[in-house]
This record gives C-alpha cells, structure tokens and sequence, in this order.
C-alpha cells in the first residue's frame, strides 16, 4: 500500500481542492464566515445562527453533500439574507466560524453575477426588481439603457437573487472564493 | 421557483416611471368599497403615489421616510396590479414606537385578489423593513375581516383598538409583527433611561 497520509497532508489536499473548486459549486455561507477551508472544523453545529435568523434564510447542509454536513449556508433564490439590523447571525456564533460584523458594509458573502441572457433590460424590457432590493447603495449601477452591472459594493447576500422576476433566475450569487 | 416569483408577479420599487400608471391604478383603487367608506379621493392618491415616485427615482432628494412597492405582471407590464406604502425610520432605533415601520395600506386592483399579489407585497415591505427595524405595525378596519385574516395568517398579532382613529365610527386594529429576534442588546438600546 502507499504511504501514509498526515493529517496536515489530508488539509493540504481538501484546502486545494476547494481552491480548484468553481466558486459556484460552493455553498453561499452567511454573512462573517471564515474562509470555506475552515468551515467545517470550526463549527460547532449548534444552531444558534439557524434560530436567530429572522428571515429564516440560514439552514444547515444536508446530508449528501460532499462537506460540511451541518454547517451554515444560504440559497438565496428561497430565502436571501436580509442584512438584518444587527446582523444578528454573526452575534450568537460560539465558535468563532461567523466572526461579529457591526456594519453591512463588512459583509463579503460572495458577488452576484448577471446572466444577460436572461435578464430583462437586456433584453429590451424594462426592470428594477434588483435595484429595488438591493441593501448596498452602489453595488447594482444601471447604465443609461437601465441595464444592470454589478460592483465591487456588491455583498453577495442575494435579496436581487431572490427576487429576479424571471424564472431561473437571471442573477445568482456567485460564493466568495476561499483565499 | 420561490415565492418571490411564483404566479409571474414582479415586486419593485416604484419610480419616475411609473408616474402614470400609478394615476391609473389609483383611480381603481380608489373606487374600492374600503377606500370609499374612508372618503379616499382617486385624483389626491394617484398624486400622492406619483410623488412617492418621484422621490424614489431623484437622487438629489432627502432620505425619503416612506416606501412605495409595486406588484406587475412579470410577463405583462402593462398595468400595475397593486401597490404597499410603508413608513421607515431611516436608521435603527428610529421609527413608530422607536422600534418599526408603519404599513399604511396595501391596495390592490379590483379583480387581482387571490393570485398571491397581497402576500408578496408584504413579504418585499418585510424584507425591506427588517433590514433597520425589528418590528412591523399596522392598521386594519374593524369590518374589514378579510384583511385581518390575511395578517393574521403572515404571523401578525392583534394586539389593541383605536376607536374613531382614521374616521369616525371605524375602530382601527393595530397589528403587530416582530421581524428580528429581541437580543438584549437592541431591548438595552431602545429601553428609555431608567434611574
């Protein structure tokens, strides 16, 4: 048989296979989430992000997936993070996996990304549903037809995700990328 | 498909744009047997939609402490199907009772009921609301008992009466609905100072 594996060898592999991994094969995780590398080690399984959320967006993975049963994550499309008043999931986390942020501005859960194929205005139809929603001032500017562009500003928490009139969507939230 | 989406209804906020639809739509609205009954006058709110409009799309304009949602037809955007006005503070702690917005009215056109465009009016104002506030209040008519179902069902509690409030021989039912969970923290900071 080969050799045998060390458990920094074993982190080294899972830590570069999530790097390798497209971003939108991870899962979006709520807002103050340490880097995707060290979810699952970190976290605790608690709950207590899941029953504080007051809009019910943050629901643990399932059994199934590849990694991090249990752990946090968000689908926008069903239920968006709302940037709370109080980001209030990052408040109750004991481990330390959700770090406390005071402000929207510090909240970096990913970036949406527009498919312009599907989205409305360019497509020739008027729409301002992502616009309407979106928390961040700046993060969606609209060019002089009223098409849509994503910005730096952008905080990945998918309120424009959620309610993109078409269906699929024509935005989704694209996960922060581990470092 | 979520709930934001399903049945085809678009959500959004209302702009410039929409400044005659809104005419439009406020002289359907206003020929509804509850805004009758309150004297609404369709010219006045078609007006007041139009400059909530406005504001919203004017960049230069102060925070505006009042929102203006719109329901269309995602497929069809020729008409608008219904409209939420809601008050909110602009910062936390700020607002009715220092802690919420205000729903003054969801209205819908005559015909659209039953299709989804009340609840997802609501769920936009909630979403909207819960990002500076921890609470949601509002009025409905005594006899409008259709309204109060409908509330009750989206998790709001009755919770007092205010008689002759709005008119005269109406009492008013406050609602209430707590949108974020009370952490000490926010309970410490709206407390008023006690000695």
């Amino acid at each position: 048989m080969g050799e045998r594996l060390s458990r920094r060898d074993l982190f080294g592999m899972f830590r570069k296979s999530l790097s390798a991994a497209k971003a939108d094969e991870l899962p979006l995780r709520p807002p103050g989430a340490i880097d995707e590398d060290r979810i699952a080690d970190s976290c605790i399984r608690c709950g207590a992000c899941i029953d504080i959320c007051p809009r019910r967006a943050i629901r643990a993975i399932p059994r199934g997936y590849a990694a991090g049963v249990g752990t946090p994550f968000i689908i926008p499309r069903e239920a968006p993070c709302v940037m709370c008043g109080g980001l209030l999931c990052t408040t109750v986390c004991p481990s330390g996996t959700l770090r406390r942020l005071t402000s929207p501005q510090e909240v970096h859960m990913g970036r949406a990304i527009i498919d312009k194929a599907r989205c409305l205005p360019y497509q020739g139809t008027p729409c301002s549903a992502c616009v309407s929603f979106c928390p961040v001032q700046g993060a969606i500017a609209l060019d002089a037809e009223g098409r849509p562009r994503i910005t730096e500003a952008c905080t990945g928490c998918g309120l424009c995700e959620h309610y993109c009139p078409p269906d699929p969507t024509a935005v989704h939230i694209r996960p922060r990328v581990p470092r | 498909m979520n709930e934001a989406t399903a049945s085809g209804l678009c959500v959004r906020r209302a702009a410039a744009a929409d400044v005659d639809a809104l005419r439009l739509l406020a002289q359907a609205v206003a020929a509804l047997p509850l805004l009758q009954r309150y004297g609404v006058q369709s010219g006045r709110l078609g007006e007041d939609l139009a400059g909530l409009a406005r504001l919203h799309s004017d960049a230069a304009a102060p925070a505006n402490s009042e929102e203006l949602w719109l329901a269309e037809d995602a497929a069809d955007r020729r008409s608008l199907l219904g409209f939420a006005r809601v008050l909110v503070g602009s910062e936390r702690g700020s607002g009715h009772f220092g802690r919420g917005g205000y729903l003054r009215l969801i209205a819908l056109r005559p015909g659209e009921n039953g299709r989804g465009v009340g609840s997802r009016l609501l769920a936009a104002v909630e979403d909207s609301v819960r990002m500076r506030h921890s609470d949601l209040f509002l009025l409905t008519s005594d006899f409008n008992q259709g309204a109060q179902r409908f509330y009750e069902r989206a998790g709001y509690a009755r919770v007092g009466a205010l008689p002759d409030f709005v008119h005269a021989g109406i009492t008013e039912l406050i609602y209430w609905k707590r949108l974020l969970a009370s952490t000490t923290a926010t309970v410490a900071a709206s407390r008023p100072h006690e000695s």
